[in-house]
This record gives C-alpha cells, structure tokens and sequence, in this order.
C-alpha cells in the first residue's frame, strides 16, 4: 500500500515533465520537418529552372518563404519558450528581409522570448539589409541583454552596417565595440573592414590604388587610368 | 548584366572611359565566361575565389559591387545599376568634357 502511493506520486510528478518532454521533442521534429520541406521547395525549383529554357524562366515562381515562415511562427507559439521556438524564430528572423509580412512578428517572439539565446547571432547578420525600428530596437536589446560575447559581436555587426549610410557616427561606434569589446575573431575583421570602407571608400574619397595582374598574368594598375572615367566591376560567373 | 556591359563598352568606344572588372572566378572559368560573354574590357584576376585580396581590401562582400570613378579617381557612385550606371558615366563624362 504505502510502495503504490509513493509510485502513484512519483508518476504524478514525473509525466508532466515527460509530456513537456515529448511535446518539445515532437515540435524539434516539426522545425525539421518544415525546413525539410523548404529546401526541398527549393531544389525542385532549381531543378526546373535549369530545364526550362530562357524566355519563360521569368514564369516560373520562387518557393514563397512567407508561407514557410508562419508555419514557423505557427509552431513557435505552441511553446514559445521551448528550444524548437528558438531555432523556428530564428528561421523566419533570418529570413524576414524577403517577407516582410511575417518577418517583424517572428522578430517580436525573439525579442520576447529568446533574448538570451546563443542561437540569435544568425538572426541577427541578416537584419542588416532592412533598416527598420523593430531590427534597430531588437539589435539594441540584443547588445544589451544577451550575455553571449559572439551574439552581442554579431548584432553590433549587423546594426553598424545598418547605419553606416545614414549615421556614420553610430555606426562607428558599433564596429568600434565589435573590435575592442565582444567580437570574435572574423568578426572583429568584419568590423575592420566597414571602418575602412567608412573611411577610405566613401563617395568623395580618393579610390586606393589597386595593383594586380589580370587572367593571363598581365599586371596593371587603377592609377593607370587616372584622367579617364572608370566603372570597377566586381563581378564572378556563378 | 553582360549584355549591358557590353553596349556600355561599344557606346563609349573613343572617349575617356573604361570598364575594369575584378574576377573571383577559378582561371578557366574566368576564360571561358570572357570568351562566351565576348567582354573585351580587362579584369584583374582575384585569387580565384570571393576571399581573394583586392574584393579583402575593398571590403566587399556581395557580388556585383560597382564603384564609379571620375577622371581624378574619386568615388563619385557605388553600386549604380544599367541605366543608372549609364547616367553616372554619361554625367562624370560631360563633366570631364566642360574643363577641357
């Protein structure tokens, strides 16, 4: 009598914590399963595109993101705390420059839930295309509240390059925080870089002379074609 | 982007004007794409990937990156665009044009 008792409580305490268990652990299988599906999404429409001839490939549609980005917000109000919410979050976040409809929201539920969060950086570096107050607020509150130093790197980072155009100033003072303060190593490098493109690569400056040799190992330089009008060019074939 | 480049090049042909692009391709596909493409403009030859020295040390990290330069060799536009790119040229070119 008194062994069933103590096992009925033990069992009254433990299935709780199982189910939440089981409950998280089915919405990891979810995460995966709708990132799964997008990258599927994705190949087959690479697929398609290389086999479709040129003058109709501007018919064919892009896998739309918005859509995979609510199932995600979907699933991180299910549990918004749990770790799955974190990593659905932090999907659409990364995503949120191609689908400004959802982006902000999921960007709400982060801010809300998961400041802390080590996962954040990569949510972070893709909010600098889009110079808006929810990204410039969420990136402020990552700095001051996250306790990881390459998280804190990373939304420094992504604010800087974010105001680089229109606050100089400020910008500055975020690479600046990235190199002397919290950045890891590429992305103090990162930083570097800004200053200089802030300092030696603005419209007005002097262009730096750039020396080097072209495919077939001839060498000239930009400071050859001083007295002409020059568009450099940094392009690949991919 | 060829295509524009190209009637860009044919355009200006004669006046003080030159494309110089930056290449972060491996070697033989630099050649192939200057061959098929027909570009008759120079690139220098970045190392064979994105991280090569010169995209480094002009800190760029997206592809295409444009840099429009007047006759004195100062940045006057970045990352102008087809007709944009034209306007940029044509405007620096009718300039060059007036202290003569």
């Amino acid at each position: 009598m008194k062994k069933g008792c103590l096992f009925a409580i033990v069992a009254a305490l433990a299935l709780p914590a199982l189910a939440e268990e089981k409950d998280r652990s089915s919405l990891e299988a979810e995460f995966k399963q709708i990132s799964t599906e997008y990258e599927k999404a994705q190949r087959e429409f690479a697929e398609t595109y290389q086999k479709t001839p040129e003058p109709e490939r501007k018919n064919l549609k892009y896998p739309e993101v918005a859509s995979y980005s609510k199932k995600m917000i979907a699933l991180a109000e299910k549990d918004p705390k749990s770790p799955a919410a974190a990593d659905a979050l932090v999907w659409a976040a990364r995503r949120s420059y191609y689908d400004k409809s959802v982006g902000p929201q999921a960007i709400a539920l982060l801010k809300e839930n998961h400041l802390e969060s080590e996962k954040l950086g990569n949510a972070c570096q893709m909010l600098a295309y889009n110079n808006s107050k929810e990204n410039r607020d969420f990136l402020n509150a990552v700095i001051e509240k996250n306790p990881h130093d390459n998280v804190k790197g990373a939304a420094s980072l992504a604010l800087g390059q974010m105001l680089a155009g229109d606050s100089p100033a400020e910008a500055e003072k975020h690479f600046n925080a990235v190199i002397e303060k919290y950045g890891s190593k590429s992305q103090k490098e990162s930083a570097k870089g800004e200053l200089f493109e802030m300092h030696n690569l603005a419209i007005g400056k002097v262009a730096p002379d750039i020396e080097g040799e072209d495919v077939d190992g001839k060498k000239f330089k930009l400071s050859d074609y001083r007295g002409k009008v020059v568009v450099i060019d940094f392009w690949g074939d991919w | 982007m060829y295509p524009h480049e190209r009637s860009l090049v044919k355009r200006l042909e004669g006046k003080p004007f030159a494309l110089i692009g930056v290449n972060s391709d491996p070697k033989d596909r630099v050649r192939q794409a200057m061959k098929k493409e027909n570009m008759t403009w120079r690139s220098w030859w970045d190392g064979g990937s994105t991280e090569g020295p010169i995209a480094k040390a002009w800190n760029v990290n997206g592809w295409p990156t444009i840099y429009v330069l007047d006759a004195k060799g100062v940045i006057r536009y970045k990352n102008v665009r087809e007709s944009e790119m034209d306007k940029a040229v044509d405007k620096l070119l009718a300039a060059l044009e007036d202290t003569k």
